[in-house]
This record gives structure tokens, C-alpha cells and sequence, in this order.
């Protein structure tokens, strides 16, 4: 029983952030074309919501209550839920799951120049005995922004850097290891600006303040993010780097990343690759030079539809040779606006992959 | 830089990630273990985060994964009523339950079901890493 909760606690972090798969494959060339935060993911804007019932999905009417109810122009609002189940084989032990997985509420108030942006939502909810309700609230992002008609922004408060393809699935190895697994975000300042043919982002963040509000490395530093769109909005190259220094150690990360649209294959290719240096506090160890790789395909295959496989690659010390590796397949089944289906498969293994772990999840996910 | 340089730099880098020259696993101290591999793997959101600390163990920092691990005061010699033995017996790592979760086999090589991480396994330098700490003595170096 103890391992059921274990898994349905690593699965409850998943988070609704953006689909990178959509950007150049649906014709918008950046995450602000249907999100509001600069980084995607989370609360839609009216654009985002219109898409969601026109293009995306099979129909329907993708505005907040499904139109039942329009709030007023200077406020935002947005809902989160979504459900799972997941069967899970590894070392001889299998498992079935269904569990909670997110309810998260979003608000944005304020002007097309400056509002205040809050994410307020339930963390894992599976663990046996359930902590009391306000201990679970937890608030992944909160921050102020300001920005300008003409693409460029500025904000402070808690959010993730603008870093890497921003998948929406937190255990990716490009977000696991590389400090964007779930409720990692840290505090800082960013700023950046979009252009026709680019955007270009800088963070400074430093550790968040009180250990209840997260996990993992308490680190400050800086991140940076450029992408360039070429090919008339078919092809995207980015180059990124983050530096974070914790009392423990200090990891300087360095990658590229690159987008393809093939429009007659009606296939987007997704790719990232992290060469990150990790190095110890007071000679504890010797310096470390890591990989974490991203290779994905997905296509629509009919409206509503969209079918993908990705591979992950992890190598935490190359000088080790020793890797951690996932294949995975995806489907994802928008029936209407405000419903998503999305089942996935996983292989992931270490070495020689002699004792692979197998993940079935099949999730429904609502927003409102 | 055109597109196809992007490419062709990740795949050289991919190659050379495979054709490093191999090394011995260095000498392993525990701020380096817990560093390395012990937050990054177990110290997540919904597992031993402080955050979270199911099943009660919290493995955030050096210092107080390394009291839960092997039931001794960092930096402290160990004292009579210390707990006679933890996830890690100094010493053997072949009687170390951390080892079993690790390699999800005991010391007679039966199965053993608490198998940690959940996910996946650590790769094999990793476990072997820690293996040679806790024979070492697992000393919070």
C-alpha cells in the first residue's frame, strides 16, 4: 500500500503547463500567443481559450465557465483538475493507481500593462495519513508583471525561469535534473522581450525563502534564454544557459534547443540538450559533468488527436558512462474545449536497461 | 549560427558524452554522495523532500539525511544510545538496507519490494558509489 501512495505522490506534481508541441504546429510562434505567463503554461488568455474550442480540440466553447460567465476585462480566471490512473511494473512489483492529481486555481487582475498573477492549488493528495488541508495549499507561482505592446516585460515574484523546452510533464529529465521539477520554483526578477522573429529572456532568482513553500535545491543565480524563429515560423533554435550556486554545490548548465514543423508531414520535431558542470562545495567530491537530452515527434493526426513519442537521456556523470534512458508514446484526445485525455506509456531504464520500470497513465484532465 | 550547426554541435556532444575516457569512481565523502545523487534522486517534491517527507524521512540536507540514513549525529562519534542500525550499517554495505532498496535485492538475493527510486534505479556507478561509502565506514565527511 506504502508504494501505491509513494507513486501517486510522484504523479500528483504533474503541473498544467503548456504544450510545447503546439507552438509552430498551430500557428502561434511563442507561449504568450495563448498564455499569459512569458514562460507558457498555466492560465490561458482569451486567445488561448478561443483556440482550445477552434483548433484544438473536437469543439465546444473554450471561455472560463464556458461562456456561461464572462468576468470583467481587468480579471482572469482559471481552473485547474485532473485525475489519473496508472498501472506501474519495476523489480517484479506491479501496481495499479487512481488517484487525484491537481487542483490548482489561477487569477490574474490587472490591465494589459501591469497586473498581479497568482496560481493557488492542492498538492499531493495521496499520502497516507493525508495531512491536514491547509498544509497541502501550495502556490507555485506569484508574481507581479509589467509589460509593453511591444513584447518586452518585467516581472518579480515566484515562477520558473524561461529555460528549455517547457514541457508540460515535470518528470521529463531536462526538467527533473536540471532544477524545474515540481514546486521548484524559485523567487526572482526576469525580464525579456518578444520580437518578430525572436524573444530573449534573463532571470535572477535566489532560493525561496521558508522551506514549506518547495522543494529541491535551494539555489541562486541566473538564467538566460534566447530562441530565434527561422524558416517562416517553421524552425526554432534556442541557446540557454543557467548558473545556480547553493551552499552544497554550484551547476553551471549550458544547452540549445531546436523546433521543426514539417507542414505537409504534419510533424513537429522537439529537441533539447543540457551540458550541465556541477561542482562541490569545499572539495567535497570531484566536479561533475552532466547530460540531460529531449528528443520528441508528435503530429495531429486528426482534430482532437494528437500522438507522440519522445526519448529522454540523463547521464549524471559522463565520465561514468553510466545513463539513465526513457522511451515513452503518447496520446491525447481533446474531445471538447475544457477536456483532455491523455494516455502515456514509459519505459525507462539505467545502464543496460536489464530491470526497466514500465508506466502505463491514463489522465483526464479538466479546466475551466 | 545556421540550424543545422545547432544539430550537428548537440550530436558531437552526444558522441563525446559516449567516448570520454572512463575513470574510477572517485573517493567517495558523504556531502558529495548527498550532493550528487541523494537530493537530485530523493530529496523531490513528492518524496523526501522537507517539503513532504513521507514515511517520516526527510533526506533535503546533508546533515539530516545523513542522521536518518545511518542514525548517527554528523560530525559526532557515536554514542551508546545510538540506534544500533539505520537504512546504513557502517561498514557493510552488504547489510544495508539502503543497499537493498537500491539494487531492489537483499543480502541472500531475494527480491526486496521497498525498491527506491520509485521510477527507475540509479545507475550502477551510482549505487556503487554509495556502496563504497557505506564500506568505507560512511563517515560524514
Amino acid at each position: 500500500m506504502r508504494l501505491i501512495f509513494v507513486i501517486a505522490l510522484l504523479l500528483c506534481g504533474r503541473i498544467a503547463d503548456a504544450y510545447p508541441q503546439f507552438q509552430l504546429s498551430q500557428g502561434v510562434d511563442r507561449c504568450t500567443a495563448c498564455h499569459f505567463s512569458p514562460a507558457g503554461g498555466g492560465l490561458l488568455n482569451d486567445y488561448g481559450r478561443n483556440e482550445a474550442g477552434e483548433t484544438i480540440s473536437r469543439g465546444g466553447d473554450g471561455r472560463f465557465l464556458h461562456g456561461v460567465w464572462e468576468p470583467p476585462t481587468w480579471l482572469r480566471l482559471g481552473v485547474d483538475l485532473r485525475g489519473a490512473a496508472a498501472a506501474k511494473a519495476q523489480a517484479g512489483a506491479r501496481d495499479v493507481i487512481v488517484f487525484p492529481m491537481q487542483a490548482d486555481a489561477y487569477v490574474r487582475a490587472g490591465g494589459e500593462a501591469f497586473s498581479v498573477n497568482l496560481t493557488l492549488g492542492v498538492r499531493g493528495g495521496a499520502r497516507d495519513p493525508q495531512p491536514p488541508f491547509v498544509e497541502r495549499l501550495a502556490s507555485r507561482e506569484h508574481y507581479v508583471m509589467y509589460e509593453r505592446p511591444s513584447g518586452t516585460y518585467v516581472r518579480a515574484g515566484r515562477f520558473f525561469p524561461v529555460f528549455g523546452i517547457r514541457s508540460q510533464d515535470h518528470t521529463a529529465f531536462v526538467r527533473r535534473y536540471l532544477g524545474f521539477h515540481t514546486l521548484e520554483e524559485p523567487y526572482g526578477v526576469a525580464g525579456g522581450m518578444f520580437g518578430k522573429t525572436h524573444e530573449t529572456h534573463v532571470s535572477v532568482f535566489i532560493a525561496r525563502p521558508a522551506e514549506v513553500l518547495g522543494s529541491g535545491v535551494k539555489a541562486k543565480g541566473v538564467a538566460v534564454y534566447h530562441e530565434r524563429r527561422l524558416m517562416d515560423d517553421t524552425a526554432a533554435v534556442g541557446a540557454q544557459a543557467r548558473f545556480a550556486v547553493s551552499p552544497d554545490d554550484s551547476r553551471l548548465a549550458i544547452g540549445v534547443i531546436g523546433k521543426r514543423w514539417f507542414p505537409d508531414a504534419k510533424i513537429l520535431l522537439l529537441g533539447e540538450l543540457d551540458l550541465q558542470r556541477q561542482a562541490f562545495a569545499a572539495d567535497a567530491g570531484p566536479t561533475r559533468y552532466q547530460l540531460a537530452a529531449y528528443g520528441g515527434a508528435s503530429t495531429f493526426v486528426a482534430r482532437g488527436w494528437q500522438v507522440g513519442a519522445a526519448v529522454h537521456r540523463w547521464l549524471p556523470d559522463l565520465r561514468q558512462r553510466s545513463a539513465r534512458d526513457a522511451f515513452e508514446v503518447n496520446v491525447q484526445y481533446f474531445p471538447r474545449a475544457h477536456f483532455e485525455l491523455h494516455a502515456l506509456t514509459r519505459v525507462t531504464g539505467a545502464g543496460d536497461f536489464e530491470e526497466p520500470s514500465l508506466l502505463a497513465l491514463l489522465q483526464l484532465h479538466y479546466y475551466l | 549560427m545556421k540550424p543545422g550547426w545547432y544539430a550537428v554541435v548537440g550530436w558531437l556532444v552526444l558522441i563525446a558524452g559516449g567516448c570520454l575516457p572512463a575513470e574510477d569512481p572517485p573517493a567517495p565523502r558523504w556531502h558529495y554522495l548527498h550532493a550528487a545523487i541523494i537530493q537530485p534522486n530523493c530529496a523531490t517534491s513528492g518524496c523526501h523532500s522537507a517539503l513532504t517527507a513521507l514515511a517520516g524521512v526527510n533526506l533535503a540536507d546533508a546533515e539530516g539525511a545523513y542522521v536518518i540514513l545511518t542514525g548517527h549525529l554528523c560530525g559526532q562519534p557515536p554514542h551508546p544510545q545510538d540506534p544500533p542500525r539505520n537504512y546504513v550499517t557502517p561498514g557493510s554495505a552488504e547489510y544495508s538496507e539502503l543497499v537493498y532498496q537500491l539494487r531492489g535485492v537483499d543480502s541472500t538475493g531475494r527480491s526486496y519490494r521497498n525498491v527506491m527510486p520509485r521510477d527507475t534505479r540509479l545507475p550502477e556507478s551510482e549505487i556503487s558509489l554509495i556502496e563504497s561509502w557505506i564500506d568505507a565506514g560512511a563517515a560524514c565527511d
